[in-house]
């Protein structure tokens, strides 16, 4: 038998129009010039309305950005041409009335947009059981399911408003988890955020739906930095949802968010990430830099925060959603999926930080590299002193489809209390010629069984995803594999 | 002659604030042979544990009095040199540390403990051969690290051989029966029974009645939600393997 | 206090005075003061992954003298080792001091005796260019007298003890910087016995490098060990290039330091070679040991194992990083890494990074990392046998340190092992 049959390619075609959200939207957009200086700043501020103290804070912020616009992060596996921050458009929105206060309000056009993407809006098709907040370039336009939420106490809107109606919890908790001054894109998201969903769950309530915010970069040359929100308290719990596309440009496009969570006493939160930002051509053009600060604080005790992300989009990655476990008994845990193809480059991973007594962590990172992508899992787990009995384990397993593609696994276990027990495993190997000849003997095609194998390898991730976006994810996944076999 | 070895007075214990035994009395005499049935969560794993001294179980009342003495706060290693030995349910792996260099430690730790001079190390060699013939381990075995690699069945193997070599006053066997095939069951109950003899008494907690097809109990107790509901002799096993422990719960 | 430019002055003073005569080495030391002055020295600022944990102001914080004492009495040197069945070269302080070399097979060349050509240097030095490689460069400009070593012993076994001496009176820290060259024939079979000690009250930097070119078909058995005093600085460099069917085993025995670096990195050239790289640490007091131990899978067909294990007590800080690059066309690449660590005090801290870089599909990799303390059942276990909980956590710490020290084929280095490691591992005192 000639093996070579089964030999996996060495340049994937994946072609363009497989990206099947690459709609392009023509909106009549208010547009900010392009370029960042206070005048932006304080023009986003205006549009929105802002209190002084927010503004003070944007201030603040991009006074820091510009004091270390030098130090540019430059530790991470990625390589990508020096970003020019004047070139950009910090602010875009879709329309002349940047708040519907209701669907009515909502230009049709927007409607069918999202309608298109599979995010219908309107109150008769709005998917069942999901309150979607749906966010066009930097504006959020519409939010589902106002009424149950409402009567359950739970408050889902998007930032901008929160800072008009809720001050007090904007005021309190912004910034508390990621300080402006964290890193090079969280101050530059700081100075210039616009829009974002704010979540707050009061005491004793489990949120009645899921939440979904639907983010969408849709204008050229525009930087998306949204800014969400998250506050569990007492004994809450709320499951919420990201999905992210953006259109097809020979341009990148910048994407820099915040995303803070912060989980009272006894609260959970499960923060799912389906990423489908363009990832760019086969010829590596274009795509979105994908530069995102995520963060979770279990501030008491026995909360929990669950990231789980399955990413195939963005040309790059540059994102570790952490979660510092601070109450006792706290639980973290990180599922991820990251398939990088053609020329897309990731360096992702997670930050367990445990602070309080008998902590927990678990994270379970896979990777997929195939075409020239590389895929790095970047993952640091920290026992400070106070994190007495601290537990960890980790499981990293990449997949390598060709021979022009990277697969690198850095891990930093960092333990300063000796009764902490932390446990690493990776491997790294390629879907194996017995596995697929194994498949292949039972009469599937060489696609479909590398789609079963590696769909497969992914299982145990998906399964942590709320149902729908599991069917979801397992799609995009096989729309995102065409063409590396064969 | 009736010399009670160990006996348990009102044992209340608890595993991380939940309480498993509620009010437990057992007493068992030199040369008995005692089983505990019960279904899974019944405690009788706990018990067999709190009798040995398993740090993570907290007595909360009660009394435990080990040939004479009080074992409340006494650690486990001064326990298992007086006498009292647990054959574990999931024997634990030692890397690194030799199966001969654990076993003569152990074997002279309790000489010592009784004021004993240690083995010579070809007296105790002789006695390690020919115990470790007995269960069918073989000198491979030996020079192995302690249960590293070992199948489940020679892990229970290896616990009836530390059994015969420290020869105690009372063997606990916690579930030594379960997931054994039927010939290292067999060696596993010959073990037992040429360890028993009437210096020393054997308490027995299993799940299932076969492991009496090979070792005859004088009695047997039945434990369910933390205490001995019933007792009687071997026939309230075999009544047990006939109708299930449900019979019981609504009696 | 003195700073990092302190540092660079003083060395340099050292490298005029070294480096007054033309010989075959100097051409060489000056090139690499070059660029030790042009990159200056590693930092441990944000974005060095490679110096992330370990701060070289440990070493440059320290007062130097420029003049070494020519002191060569070796009655204070803790020695662990039984040198009788062995050929012993010592070096004191980076000079060749004395050769008892009885083996025809072992060939030695240095600079005082100038049987050292350029010639043979030049197969070596492969990889001293470039912006991270400046400890080796540090070592390069400063070395006092290269020596080279080649063993040709088609079919016989040839065993040499290398001990690394470093002695000084003065109150002042000196640095040495012993320079190595190994060339291993092919066919040949080698057992290398590198130890690093120095006079107990002896304050001293030792910056050495050994470079080894293992030919086709020969077999290495290196062993390292770090005996260097508590108030000494140590870094090494070594780098071994493994050619066809070519076999290599390294075991490594490290005791902390005040600061400690072993940067290993092994460069597989050519096709089917095996490496298995073994390592204890044992570090206590305010010890810091930096092993940086890294494979770089070139050529297809290579097996590599990297199987590291560190006991941390009282303040003391240990670190693994270490590298498995497996580049494109090292096809059938099979590489496992592993770091395991014991950490016994509340006061000590370890971190591991063992970091996997794949850039070909078609390989076996995988690597795994533990910290952590005894496991309070595995205690339970053995007190219920009847040792005492002192016992029972001395058993497990050493039971830890066998499993690499097993690993030791020649007896007496093993016997000396269990002797003087293994018997002097703490126990531990549990809180549960």
């Amino acid at each position: 038998m000639n093996n070579d049959k089964n030999v996996i390619s060495r340049d994937t075609k994946l072609e363009d129009d497989n990206y099947k959200w690459g709609f392009d939207f023509q909106f009549n957009a208010d547009n900010a010039p392009i370029g960042l200086s206070e005048d932006i700043v304080k023009l986003i501020s205006s549009k929105k309305n802002e209190p002084e103290w927010l503004l003070d804070w944007r201030l603040k912020s991009l006074n820091h950005f510009f004091k270390n616009q030098d130090n540019e992060p430059e530790w991470a596996n990625i390589d990508f041409p020096k970003i020019d921050f004047q070139k950009i458009r910090y602010y875009s929105s879709p329309t002349d009335k940047p708040n519907p206060k209701s669907l009515d309000e909502v230009d049709p056009e927007m409607l069918e947009a999202f309608t298109k993407l599979g995010i219908p809006l309107e109150e008769q098709k709005k998917l069942s059981g999901v309150a979607v907040d749906a966010i066009m370039d930097s504006v959020s336009v519409a939010t589902t399911y106002q009424k149950q939420l409402e009567d359950a106490g739970v408050i889902f809107c998007p930032i901008s408003e929160a800072v008009h109606k809720y001050p007090e919890l904007v005021q309190k908790y912004m910034g508390s988890v990621v300080p402006y001054s964290d890193n090079f894109y969280a101050t530059l998201n700081s100075a210039v955020f616009t829009d974002g969903s704010f979540i707050y769950v009061p005491p004793g309530v489990r949120c009645p739906v899921e939440l979904m915010t639907y983010f969408r970069i849709n204008e050229l040359d525009t930087g998306q930095f949204e800014r969400t929100l998250i506050i569990a308290d007492k004994g809450s719990y709320v499951s919420y949802l990201e999905g992210c596309t953006a259109p097809f440009r020979k341009n990148n496009q910048l994407h820099a968010a915040v995303v803070e969570l912060v989980a009272l006493d006894d609260a959970e939160i499960k923060y799912s990430t389906l990423q489908n930002w363009f990832p760019g051509d086969t010829n590596g053009e274009g795509g979105v830099y994908n530069f995102v600060t995520k963060r979770g604080k279990c501030q008491g005790k026995n909360s929990k925060i669950s990231w789980t992300q399955v990413e195939t989009g963005s040309a790059i990655t540059w994102k570790y959603p952490s979660v510092l476990l601070q109450g006792d008994n706290s639980v973290g845990e990180f599922y991820s999926v990251a398939l990088v193809n053609n020329y897309q480059q990731a360096d992702t991973g997670t930050k367990m930080i445990h602070i309080g007594k008998n902590t927990k962590s678990t994270i379970i990172a896979k990777g997929i590299s195939a075409g020239k992508a590389t895929n790095t899992y970047r993952g640091q787990v920290k026992v400070l002193p106070t994190a007495k009995n601290a537990r960890n384990f980790t499981q990293c397993d990449s997949l390598l489809i060709g021979d022009k593609c990277g697969a690198h696994t850095i891990p930093y276990i960092e333990v300063k209390n000796p009764t902490a027990q932390l446990e690493h495993e990776a491997t790294t190997s390629k879907v194996s010629d017995d596995q697929l000849f194994y498949t292949q003997q039972r009469g599937i095609s060489l696609e479909d069984a590398n789609y079963m194998i590696i769909n497969g390898f992914c299982k145990g991730i998906f399964k942590e995803l709320p149902f729908e976006f599991a069917i979801e994810a397992s799609q995009l996944l096989r729309v995102s594999l065409e063409g590396t076999v064969g | 002659m009736s010399k009670n070895i160990i006996e348990i007075k009102n044992l209340h214990a608890s595993v991380e604030d939940t309480k498993i035994i509620k009010g437990l009395n057992l007493k068992i005499n030199v040369g008995e042979k005692h089983t505990i049935m019960g279904p899974n969560g019944s405690g009788k794993s706990t018990l067999a544990n709190v009798l040995a001294g398993n740090p993570s179980y907290t007595v909360d009342s009660g009394e435990i009095i080990f040939m004479g003495q009080d074992l409340d706060e006494m650690e486990p290693d001064i326990r298992a040199c007086i006498g009292l030995f647990l054959a574990f349910q999931y024997p634990v792996e030692l890397p690194g540390v030799r199966m001969w260099q654990f076993l003569k430690s152990s074997l002279d730790a309790k000489r010592e403990y009784n004021g004993q001079e240690p083995l010579s190390t070809r007296e105790f060699d002789n006695l390690l051969n020919e115990y470790a013939e007995k269960v069918g381990i073989s000198q491979d075995f030996i020079k192995r690290n302690v249960n590293e690699g070992f199948s489940g069945g020679e892990k229970k193997r290896n616990e009836i051989l530390q059994l015969s070599l420290l020869n105690p006053k009372l063997a606990i066997l916690d579930e030594t029966d379960s997931g054994l095939d039927i010939d290292a069951l067999k060696v596993v109950s010959q073990g037992i029974d040429s360890f028993s003899s009437n210096e020393n008494s054997v308490l027995l907690v299993t799940h299932y009645q076969r492991i009496l097809n090979y070792i005859q109990p004088d009695f047997v107790h039945v434990m369910m939600d933390g205490n001995i509901v019933t007792s009687g002799d071997k026939s309230l096993a075999l009544e047990l393997e006939e109708k299930g422990y449900d019979w019981l719960s609504t009696k | 206090m003195n700073t990092n430019k302190d540092f660079l002055k003083h060395i340099n003073n050292i490298y005029t005075t070294l480096n007054q005569n033309e010989s075959v080495i100097s051409q060489l030391r000056e090139k690499n003061m070059n660029s030790v002055n042009k990159y200056g020295l590693p930092t441990h600022r944000k974005g060095n992954e490679e110096w992330k944990y370990s701060n070289l102001n440990r070493m440059t914080d320290l007062n130097y003298s420029e003049n070494k004492s020519t002191e060569t009495n070796l009655k204070n040197i803790n020695n662990i080792i039984n040198m009788d069945d062995f050929e012993v070269i010592n070096i004191i302080n980076g000079q060749l001091f004395e050769n008892k070399i009885n083996n025809q097979n072992i060939k030695i060349k240095n600079l005082s005796s100038t049987t050292l050509t350029i010639n043979d240097t030049n197969k070596f030095n492969s990889t001293l260019d470039g912006e991270n490689e400046e400890i080796a460069q540090l070592n390069t400009a400063l070395c006092e007298d290269p020596i080279l070593i080649e063993i040709d012993n088609k079919n016989s076994v040839s065993k040499l003890i290398v001990n690394i001496i470093n002695i000084n009176i003065s109150n002042d820290y000196i640095i040495n910087s012993p320079k190595l060259f190994i060339e291993i024939h092919e066919d040949a079979e080698f057992e290398l016995i590198e130890n690093h000690v120095g006079e107990k009250s002896s304050l001293y930097t030792s910056n050495s490098m050994i470079e080894i070119l293992v030919n086709k078909n020969s077999k290495l058995s290196h062993y390292r060990f770090l005996e260097d005093n508590d108030e000494s600085i140590h870094l090494n460099t070594t780098r071994i290039k493994l050619m066809e069917n070519a076999h290599v085993e390294s075991n490594a025995f490290s005791k902390g330091t005040k600061l400690s670096r072993y940067d290993l990195k092994i460069i597989t050239a050519s096709e089917n070679s095996y490496s298995e790289l073994n390592g204890l640490y044992f570090t206590s007091k305010k010890q810091h040991l930096d092993n940086y131990i890294n494979i770089d899978h070139i050529a297809p067909h290579c097996t590599s194992r990297i199987n590291y294990k560190g006991i941390l007590n009282d303040e003391s800080h240990a670190i693994f990083g270490g590298t498995v690059l497996v580049r494109e066309g090292a096809i059938k690449t099979d590489s496992l890494q592993s770091d395991k660590n014991l950490v016994l005090s509340p006061k000590a801290e370890i971190d591991s990074k063992p970091s996997l870089y794949i850039f070909v599909d078609d390989i076996l990799a995988g690597h795994g990392a533990t910290a952590g303390n005894i496991d309070e059942n595995t205690v339970y276990y053995m007190q219920s046998r009847g040792l005492s909980l002192e016992l029972a956590s001395k058993m497990l710490i050493s039971g830890f340190a066998m499993e690499i020290i097993d690993k030791v084929q020649n007896q007496t280095l093993f016997d000396s092992l269990l002797e003087n490691y293994v018997n002097k591992l703490p126990s531990y005192t549990f809180d549960f």
